[in-house]
């Protein structure tokens, strides 16, 4: 009886601004089938989802999300839909609400990145044939572009399978080159480890005639 | 009875308690001694190695762990233990061991003595493997050929970091290449940076040579086993080429004057110049620009006619500088010595002179060596090509000599090539004489 007291004392009532059914909210980004609750990253230039999921999940139906942006209610629903255009106008926040107007807040942050792109021309070409000795060097250029502007984009350069990381160089010679086929392929990487490449490229060298 | 036997057993204790004074056994702080302990890591017990708190090893090494005890190690103790980021390491006060984890370790030496209490010191020791560099993968490539003067050049090397756990720092150096195997050469630059490229900016003087390096180091101050070497070479600017090399003489002599006639296929000399040595008979030299086409290189030391002339052909090549092997110039011809008389035979004298003439270069006072059969003649000296022997300088072994003796002139040139020539004396006296 007195064991009963003394828990009914200690058995304090939520605060009345927190969700008491929900013991957790799990969030995840969803693009392309693939889910991803580490990063948080989506590809700017594709539709994505942001899903919200409660637990218990027997909760889940008698809860209302708001998907926020600035204190903005951007939309309802355990997901949100982001579409091409609306970058960036994502949500930053989800607010759910349980019948009894109880509250659980979290923060979302988003990391919505365009992949750089590789200009599929490049110095040389695919097949070039280049006459050089092998003290000559020979030309690589290519173009990169990150649709996000503000990214520093680092590139690689893959010679005869060695790759030289050239930071922000696109232009660059290089000698050494003997008779006959020879590989490179370039890639880009922005600063969130999205990256592009051009296919494996061929060229080839062939020994000048007369060296005067 | 029983009562006074028992009032004498209460009362001995007693007396011999009175006796003791209890103040003996009060704690006095001044008769207490502090206990302190102090750990080090060390790579040899030998006292001659410093003894530091903080090391820097590679995964493997193997380091001495050292702890001194005050005031001395067979205090009463409970126990002593080492632990290496809080797990355990040791026992033992001392011993050798190593940590492979590549990181930031504490390693820490506890000691709790007599009465519980746990003095500790701790050690920080970083376990790191040194970056590397990868010596053939560099652009551009060792010996590139045909930069423009005006480009900006590029330069990018390949390295490994494998603890990927510390910055790595590059010391990259872009030089002129004006001097063969010396430092004399022209920086233009020399920076450190984190990154495994590089691009100059700056202009280049056509058809020249220029030397890049690179080193790495973490910090840690680890550096790199391997030094990346480049050169490259630069164009002309109106499709000329050029042609260098590096010139040796047998002598060490410094200062060499090394002439250099330059003829093109229809032998016109094209370029006549002088190229002096900058020490120990090496030097550069460098002919640009010139029309691209065969030519004959003919390099001589005038002052020096021991040498001979040494001709070689080079092949210059439009943009390029055409690189020949070093021209080697090598005096094979002996120092002359001779009397003054033009004589073989001599007659004993107080002073003898003999004329030592080398057309390779200086003759040495130091390089010549005189002999009377066994007895170095001390006090010679040169007077320009004049050898002078005082032979009164040995004293009295001439006054009287009734046989033929020898006398040996030894040289040595610049070149290292020894001439001996022998000399005889006439006898100045006759056997009975001497006895007499």
């Amino acid at each position: 009886m007195a064991g009963c007291l003394l828990w009914g004392c200690l058995d304090i009532p939520s605060d009345p601004d927190t969700s008491s059914l929900v013991t957790s909210v799990s969030i995840f980004v969803e693009q392309y089938g693939k889910k991803d609750s580490t990063y948080f990253k989506i590809n700017s230039n594709d539709s994505a989802a942001i899903v919200a999921k409660v637990h218990p999940q027997k909760a889940q139906k008698d809860l209302q999300f708001y998907w926020i942006n600035g204190g903005e209610i951007l939309d309802s629903g355990s997901t949100y839909l982001i579409y091409i255009k609306e970058y960036p106008f994502v949500p930053d926040s989800l607010v759910i609400v349980d019948k009894e107007g109880n509250k659980i807040g979290q923060r979302i942050r988003l990391i919505v990145n365009a992949p750089p792109t590789l200009s599929p021309k490049t110095v040389p070409a695919d097949g070039d044939t280049i006459v050089a000795s092998r003290d000559t060097p020979i030309q690589f250029q290519w173009k990169s572009f990150d649709p996000d502007y503000i990214d520093h984009l680092s590139h690689t350069l893959v010679l005869d399978g060695v790759h030289y990381e050239l930071d922000d160089i696109t232009s660059i010679k290089q000698s050494g080159f003997g008779k006959g086929k020879h590989l490179f392929k370039v890639i880009v990487t922005d600063a969130y480890g999205d990256m592009d490449s051009t296919r494996t490229q061929s060229f080839y060298v062939i020994a000048p005639k007369e060296n005067n | 009875m029983k009562t006074v036997l028992l009032l004498l057993a209460m009362l001995i204790p007693a007396v011999f308690l009175g006796c003791v004074n209890s103040d003996d056994y009060l704690f006095d702080e001044n008769d207490a001694r502090d206990i302190s302990i102090d750990a080090f890591m060390t790579e040899s017990f030998d006292t001659a190695y410093t003894r530091n708190k903080t090391a820097t090893i590679c995964p493997g090494d193997s380091l001495i762990f050292l702890t001194e005890i005050y005031p001395s190690k067979s205090i009463r103790r409970t126990r002593y233990y080492w632990t290496l980021d809080g797990k355990p390491f040791a026992n033992e006060y001392s011993f050798k061991n190593t940590v492979t984890e590549p990181g930031s370790h504490k390693i820490a030496f506890v000691f709790v003595d007599y009465f519980g209490d746990t003095l500790s010191d701790t050690l920080h020791l970083y376990v790191a493997t040194p970056p590397s560099l990868v010596t053939e993968n560099i652009i551009p490539a060792n010996n590139s050929q045909e930069f423009s003067p005006n480009d900006i050049i590029s330069f990018a090397w390949t390295a490994d970091d494998p603890d990927s756990l510390w910055d790595v720092f590059y010391h990259f150096k872009l030089q002129e290449a004006s001097s063969a195997g010396q430092d004399s050469s022209k920086i233009l630059v020399d920076t450190v940076i984190t990154k495994t490229n590089f691009s100059y900016l700056g202009e280049l003087k056509p058809l020249t040579k220029y030397q890049w390096v690179v080193s790495a180091s973490n910090e840690l101050n680890q550096s790199s086993r391997d030094t990346v070497y480049g050169t490259l070479f630069t164009a002309g600017y109106a499709g000329e080429g050029g042609v260098q090399g590096n010139l040796a003489a047998s002598s060490n002599e410094v200062g060499l004057k090394y002439h250099l006639i330059l003829q093109d296929s229809l032998e016109q000399t094209v370029v006549d110049k002088i190229q002096e040595s900058s020490g120990f008979g090496q030097a550069f030299f460098s002919i640009a620009p010139l029309v691209p086409g065969d030519y004959l290189l003919k390099v001589s030391l005038d002052s020096y006619p021991d040498f001979g002339e040494v001709s070689t052909h080079a092949k210059v090549i439009n943009n390029k500088l055409t690189l020949l092997d070093t021209i080697r110039l090598i005096d094979n011809v002996k120092t002359a010595i001779r009397h003054v008389s033009n004589n073989d035979s001599l007659d004993i004298a107080d002073t003898l002179k003999f004329i030592v003439k080398d057309g390779g270069g200086k003759v040495l006072s130091s390089r010549i060596s005189v002999r009377l059969e066994s007895i170095v003649i001390p006090e010679i000296f040169l007077d320009n090509d004049t050898l002078v022997v005082p032979l009164n300088s040995i004293g009295a072994a001439l006054n009287q000599s009734w046989s033929t003796r020898t006398l040996i002139v030894t040289t040595l040139d610049m070149s290292g090539n020894k001439t001996t020539r022998t000399f005889f004396l006439r006898p100045n006296s006759t056997l009975p004489e001497v006895i007499q």
